[in-house]
């Protein structure tokens, strides 16, 4: 029987093709990281020998961990089955079918923060792209982990883990039913709340993001949501020097972190010296 | 050729900076919502032709790939003429002594270059110049993604990146490169002159002749494992930075 139709007990990140994600980068690095498990691989015959090796003591590992009617499959299948399954051209001869994310709860966030925590807020965006580039960023820029909300806020998905460059399987990334309740628990734990919104007073470069702080990002379209805004502890505005009035979310992201980050190291060297 | 753009902030770009060139907007209804209504009372008043199916014909539809949203309006028009090079760069002899330009080498995701021509306007460069071969084509997806950014930002496309750097150079610009190799900070860069930013294709970065022609090359120090930004991510961090006087 093909492993497709094989009776499944666990749930999927998606239906059907969405359940995929595709390429040789993705793959390996969810293998690697060891915190979010596929539930099988498939791969050509063409892979590479290394690549191969790789999959082979995964699965062997697998075995060790997993009873046996648990383990995750590793087959071979053609380049064009696998293109059918996760409906991508560009899947590099390796595909792997990812159960539901494993998002930190925001219990675990608020229990972990501490006095220099560096955090990334979502608030309801709905672009794929957008949601895995600013993860991208965010683990460039050394955040420690990333809240998001659940009204109007994409969720990873195949697209975000490939817009992310692999940055979802090293990242922790929490998701709270009540985004408003988490804020207010971590501005309570000392989080300094810095909103982004082009209806701030102060430009970027007057904030201050040294110590534990949050930095909150906003929908594409409406922004930062109003109760969100009037909890936060700082707004501020990246200096528009041009015409067009505003900037795309995911750009808009890195470059207030890395403020932030620049911020945070001239405070470390005052401190070091 | 026309183009086919389903961001209606794009749409009022164009009806702002060239209402002629829209050719006529497609509408699933009368009332399509949000920011399409703002477009339908701006093309009217245009006298633009509107053509508006009721119930069949382009009902909200899942887009090709599996992100793409799609709200069944579209507005169909004429893409705009690109530069030539001297026109997009200050005239010789008479440089200013500061001022943003950009070039992009070979980039070949459209939203890329859709994200980096809005990031260009929101911080004012003066001048864009592309690539034509193994490159992104100006095509609808880079409107829509530029949301408007497209409309008033003069730019060219070049044949050989190489010569028209050397023409900017000409023209008194100085050439900065984006790489991840490099070895000195974004921060470590002088602000006090006409830059030319280059950025590089989304996998392979610069290519070596374009190198070649840098003044300097300047990197985000990154402190994650994921070792490199999202292409027009990293080009708005540096736009941001190359022109924020305040910070100084």
């Amino acid at each position: 029987m093909p492993a497709s139709r094989r009776p499944r007990k666990s749930k999927l990140m998606g239906n059907h093709q969405r359940a995929w994600i595709w390429g040789k980068h993705a793959v390996l690095e969810a293998i690697r990281s060891e915190r979010w498990f596929p539930c099988e691989i498939r791969a050509t015959e063409e892979v590479d020998e290394q690549i191969l090796q790789e999959l082979n003591a995964w699965h062997a590992r697998q075995a060790e961990l997993n009873a046996p009617e648990s383990k995750p499959a590793l087959e071979f299948e053609t380049a064009s089955r696998l293109q059918e399954l996760c409906n991508q051209p560009d899947h590099q001869g390796l595909i792997a079918r990812m159960p539901p994310y494993p998002y930190l709860s925001s219990n675990e966030l608020i229990e972990n923060l501490s006095d220099n925590s560096f955090l990334l807020v979502l608030d309801g965006i709905q672009d794929a792209f957008n949601f895995g580039a600013c993860l991208r960023s965010a683990e460039v820029f050394g955040v420690d982990a990333v809240l998001i909300g659940t009204k109007g806020q994409c969720d990873v998905n195949s697209q975000v883990v490939r817009s992310s460059a692999g940055a979802v399987h090293h990242l922790p990334i929490s998701q709270s039913d009540d985004l408003m309740k988490t804020l207010s628990e971590m501005k309570s734990a000392g989080v300094s709340l810095v909103a982004a919104t082009e209806k701030a007073d102060d430009d970027l470069p007057a904030s201050r993001m040294q110590g534990a702080v949050a930095v909150i990002i906003g929908n594409e379209g409406q922004g930062i949501a109003q109760q969100h805004l009037e909890l936060s502890s700082q707004r501020v505005k990246i200096p528009q020097t041009g015409r067009v009035q505003s900037l795309n979310a995911a750009v808009a992201t890195g470059i207030v972190l890395y403020e932030a980050v620049r911020q945070r190291q001239s405070n470390h060297k005052q401190e070091d010296s | 050729m026309a183009l086919e753009l389903r961001n209606p902030h794009s749409v009022l770009a164009v009806l702002k900076h060239r209402p002629h060139d829209v050719r006529e907007i497609r509408c699933s209804s009368a009332n399509p919502g949000g920011a399409w209504d703002e477009v339908l009372i701006v093309a009217q008043r245009a006298g633009i032709s509107l053509s508006i199916s009721q119930g069949g014909g382009n009902k909200r539809q899942r887009g090709k790939n599996q992100t793409e949203r799609s709200s069944g309006t579209v507005a169909m028009v004429k893409e705009r003429k690109d530069h030539t090079l001297k026109e997009i760069l200050p005239p010789e002899g008479n440089c200013p002594e500061t001022g943003l330009w950009l070039a992009m080498d070979c980039l070949q995701d459209p939203q890329n270059v859709g994200a980096i021509f809005r990031s260009a306007s929101f911080f004012g460069v003066q001048g864009i110049i592309l690539t034509k071969d193994r490159s992104a084509p100006m095509n609808s997806t880079v409107y829509d993604v530029a949301a408007g950014g497209v409309e008033a930002m003069p730019f060219t496309v070049a044949t050989n990146l190489t010569q028209a750097l050397k023409t900017a150079k000409d023209h008194g610009l100085w050439i900065l490169g984006a790489s991840e190799h490099a070895e000195k900070d974004i921060s470590q860069i002088d602000r006090d002159r006409p830059w030319l930013l280059v950025i590089g294709n989304e996998q392979k970065g610069i290519r070596r002749l374009t190198g070649e022609q840098c003044d300097e090359i300047c990197l985000i120090t990154p402190r994650g494992e994921v070792s490199s930004l999202n292409a027009s991510v990293a080009a708005g961090v540096l736009m941001s930075e190359l022109s924020s006087r305040s910070s100084q």
